[in-house]
């Protein structure tokens, strides 16, 4: 046999081929079984998401019909076309499959979802609305979906079907309309993953950051801004932290947590007049005879006087709290995303050493510390972030930001005032804790 | 969909897993339908490749089995003709993966070689000896079938 032909042969038999699905596979799929029942989404939560109800589907991919009673209405623009072909293809009949499957194994109402073309969801009177609008003689059912169970229970049910009716696939829409009723629906469908106001991140990071120092004059001599500038130069600090992540649509994120850096900051100093004293201590032995030996010790100082050059690290500790907003979209592979909120201050600390009015430097602890505030209060964060999936549950993400301190990081007595703002990249996980 | 994980796990426990996790995909990725071809070939693709990435996880092996005979033996037509397509879905599971995975996508899914080559990450000089050597052996258990019908 040449091998085209039993290549085709195999490919005859077995493109089309169907095989059963094992029963209850569909509601291992299907999340209504797992939602939580003690959380209700509230209604005025789904009034912003818009109702979806049904997506059917029929024919090679491009009839898609979406119900809902709020927003859409389908037909009545319209956008009903010929009557289509009832020659059943690969796709119905594969997904027909699948269809039967939710009938077998869920609810009648989710049947009756798959067999009638046209839900309607009425929240008022919480009513369900079956119709056939292909064929207006056959009369409206009404299905009370709200005695027994939940909306949320009814969201998570299979509002998503396929639909062995081919005259459903003689309602057309437009691909801009069907969009938007995809991003709808994407809200409402609470297959796993597929929602994600219903999942929650952590984000663990760290990174390298860089402040840029803005002094400005309070009290102080121009010499003194002068030396105090000569004598400090920035140096790269750290920045760590965990998030909290809870998307609250398809593309907005709203973040938490709880974030510390460290600032740091080369201060040298000179300190003229230094003076080194040197003790040298001569010994001499004089042996006047055998037995007799005296032992001179004289003492004499050598005293050193100059120019003494002292370094020392300051470091700028904060402990601070985010409330970030985060805007985020798909590239290929990569995720993207823009990030701008406000940080409160928690806690602000100084160690180093800082002239004082006499140009002397003074070391500074937290105990001493009467020169920089011990909160800073609000700053404001931006932050683009650049993330790819490592696995289903786990992203990397690299994410450079700008923190701007609206106030002065110094008491109101000190002679100058001092504002740092940071830059930095933060490089992290984003990690699934719960679907 | 259910037959296309059949072909391409060991059982219908690891199909069952595969189509559950092939669904779930096509639902988180809904709205990445494009309508730029088939729906069904869509999803079949993701089924595909879901199963594909099942397999990985097992550390895919291509072994080399059996090479001594450098030509496929000879089916007659009629030794195939009356096979169903359930037999069929037998003989393709009793091929190892590496054979199975390549006949698969290239037979049936109608990838070329080098396309198999990109998505399984193999030279496609090895999808190619991969699919020469699995026509050999399902074409040598047809030849057994056939010998134990007569």
């Amino acid at each position: 046999m040449e091998n085209n032909h039993f290549d085709h042969f195999i490919r005859e038999k077995m493109q089309d081929h169907e095989s059963s699905v094992p029963a209850g596979l569909w509601d291992k799929v299907n999340p209504a079984t797992n939602a939580p029942t003690g959380k209700v989404i509230k209604l005025h939560t789904l009034k912003n998401w818009g109702l979806s109800a049904v997506l059917l589907m029929a024919g090679l991919g491009s009839s898609f019909v979406v119900a809902d009673s709020k927003r859409y209405t389908i037909g009545a623009d319209g956008n009903i076309g010929a009557t289509g072909s009832n020659s059943t293809n690969v796709t119905q009949a594969v997904l027909v499959t699948e269809t039967n499957t939710i009938i077998t194994n869920t609810s009648n109402k989710v049947a009756l979802l798959v067999k009638l073309p046209i839900v309607q969801l009425n929240e008022t009177s919480k009513q369900l609305t079956i119709s056939d609008k292909e064929n207006s003689s056959n009369s409206n059912s009404n299905y009370n979906v709200f005695e027994n169970e939940t909306f949320t229970k009814f969201k998570a049910a299979n509002t998503i079907s396929f639909v062995r009716n081919n005259n459903l696939s003689s309602y057309k829409f437009s691909s801009k309309d069907y969009n938007k009723y995809l991003n709808d629906l994407k809200l409402s469908l609470l297959c796993p993953g597929s929602n994600p106001n219903s999942d929650w991140y952590i984000e663990p990071f760290a990174g390298p950051i860089y402040g840029s120092k803005k002094v400005t004059n309070n009290t102080a001599t121009t010499s003194y801004l002068q030396q105090k500038d000569s004598s400090e130069s920035m140096r790269i600090g750290y920045a760590a932290g965990v998030n909290l992540v809870k998307p609250i649509s398809e593309h907005f994120v709203l973040k938490t947590g709880v974030w510390v850096s460290q600032m740091n900051e080369r201060f040298s100093y000179k300190t003229e007049n230094e003076i080194k004293t040197t003790t040298v201590v001569t010994v001499r032995n004089i042996i006047r005879a055998p037995g007799d030996t005296l032992k001179i010790s004289d003492t004499s100082s050598v005293q050193q006087i100059g120019y003494k050059n002292t370094v020392v690290g300051n470091r700028y500790k904060t402990l601070d709290i985010p409330v970030i907003i985060g805007y985020e979209f798909s590239k290929g592979s990569l995720k993207f995303g823009i990030n701008a909120g406000v940080i409160f201050n928690m806690k602000h600390g100084f160690e180093g050493a800082v002239y004082d009015s006499s140009l002397t430097a003074i070391n500074i602890n937290k105990e001493t510390n009467n020169v920089y505030k011990t909160n800073i209060g609000l700053g404001l964060y931006a932050g683009f972030r650049i993330a790819k999936d490592i696995n289903d549950k786990t992203q990397l993400f690299v994410e450079p930001h700008f923190r701007y301190n609206l106030s002065n990081m110094t008491t109101p007595n000190t002679s100058f005032n001092q504002k740092i703002n940071v830059t930095g990249v933060n490089v992290g996980l984003r990690i699934k804790i719960k679907d | 969909m259910m037959t296309v994980c059949l072909r391409y796990a060991i059982d219908s426990m690891e199909a069952e897993d595969m189509i559950q996790d092939a669904f779930i995909k096509v639902f988180k990725y809904l709205g990445q339908f494009k309508f730029e071809g088939s729906f069904e070939g869509w999803i079949r693709r993701i089924v595909v490749n879901t199963a594909i990435r099942h397999l990985e996880r097992k550390k895919l092996k291509f072994s080399e089995i059996d090479e001594s005979a450098s030509v496929g033996p000879t089916v007659a037509a009629s030794a195939y003709t009356d096979l169903g397509a359930d037999d069929i879905l037998k003989l393709i599971n009793q091929l190892p993966t590496g054979y199975k995975l390549v006949f698969n996508l290239h037979v049936i899914e109608g990838f070329n070689h080098e396309e198999i080559a990109e998505m399984l990450n193999i030279q496609p000089g090895t999808s190619r000896s991969q699919l020469v050597k699995a026509r050999k052996m399902l074409q040598e258990q047809i030849i057994q079938l056939q010998k134990i019908a007569v």
